[in-house]
């Protein structure tokens, strides 16, 4: 779990994971408040709730972001604060 | 000078000595207790075991003593809307779930202190996510108070808490509870090592019981 692989059916992975590639725009407002539903991750279907973390600060969620895609996805870029920022307001509750 | 040639043989088979083996005394509250016996006075030391108990895990089964009645368990409180530390908590006992698989002495029992949210159902849907057998390691829930008040047995922190991410507060902590039903380790279950060390004295507990 500490490399992002997930827990069985449960967890899905965040490491080498098509649907952090594919939703890189929503990554900011999942970490903060959380999603819940059906989802495709990598061809296994996952449906549960995931927690959101209200108190996380935007520099804390830009580093987050930074970690899961540069370090677990092998992008070489990441967010800058103001996009954090902005798909945080997108999706302001 | 043969009185000290004595003496340093001595010193030098104690260094020689194994390890003794590790002995898991048994933890938690205890009475001492003064008997007279044969006009002598022997005075015991007595430990609580696990008090009764009842609740009802993801298959809608009872669990109560006679669930755990002769085995070995490790027990844990959680709840399944936890996003800090029961993800790693599950994590770690699904390594004693494996370790263990195949003995039949060797249960465990985790109790949710959410059981407005964590239902039978609920738990069925949780342990079937995560591919456990419920006759192996029974999710239970029950009255709210029961619940609570087995956590302070087992000396285990669990408590609502609305400051809490998820609503409750509780501690990471897995107990080792023997055949006697007493307890003989507390490890922290977030911490691989701890649970390195928790499954080899599983290995102790289960082969002391052999006569």
């Amino acid at each position: 779990m500490e490399n992002g692989q997930g827990l069985g059916a449960l967890i899905p992975p965040v490491a080498n994971a098509d649907f952090v590639l594919n939703n890189m725009e929503q990554l900011a407002c999942i970490i903060k408040y959380g999603m819940q539903g059906e989802i495709t991750v990598n061809g296994v279907v996952y449906n549960d709730q995931m927690e959101g973390n209200a108190r996380l600060t935007d520099v804390e969620i830009n580093n987050i972001i930074y970690y899961i895609l540069v370090e677990l996805n092998g992008q070489n870029k990441s967010f800058e604060i103001g996009d954090v920022k902005a798909h945080l307001d997108a999706c302001k509750r | 000078m043969s009185r000290n040639k004595y003496l340093i043989a001595i010193m030098f088979s104690c260094f020689s000595c194994a390890e003794p083996p590790r002995e898991l005394s048994v933890l938690g509250p205890y009475k001492v207790v003064d008997e007279i016996v044969d006009g002598h006075l022997n005075t015991d030391t007595v430990f609580t075991s696990i008090r009764p108990f009842e609740f009802i895990d993801q298959e809608g089964n009872t669990v109560n003593h006679q669930t755990i009645e002769g085995k070995v368990y490790v027990t844990d409180f959680f709840f399944t809307s936890c996003p800090t530390i029961c993800p790693k908590m599950k994590q770690q006992m699904l390594r004693i779930y494996d370790a263990y698989s195949d003995f039949d002495n060797l249960v465990l029992l985790s109790h949710s202190i959410d059981p407005v949210r964590d239902s039978v159902g609920r738990l069925k849907d949780y342990a079937d996510k995560l591919g456990i057998n419920s006759e192996k390691w029974h999710l239970v829930t029950g009255e709210r108070d029961s619940i609570y008040s087995m956590a302070k047995h087992y000396m285990i922190a669990a408590q609502e808490d609305k400051l809490a991410p998820g609503g409750y507060a509780h501690s990471g902590a897995f107990l080792l509870v023997d055949q006697n039903k007493q307890i003989r380790g507390i490890y922290d279950g977030t911490d691989a090592e701890e649970v390195d060390q928790l499954i080899a004295d599983i290995e102790l507990i289960l082969n002391q019981s052999e006569p």
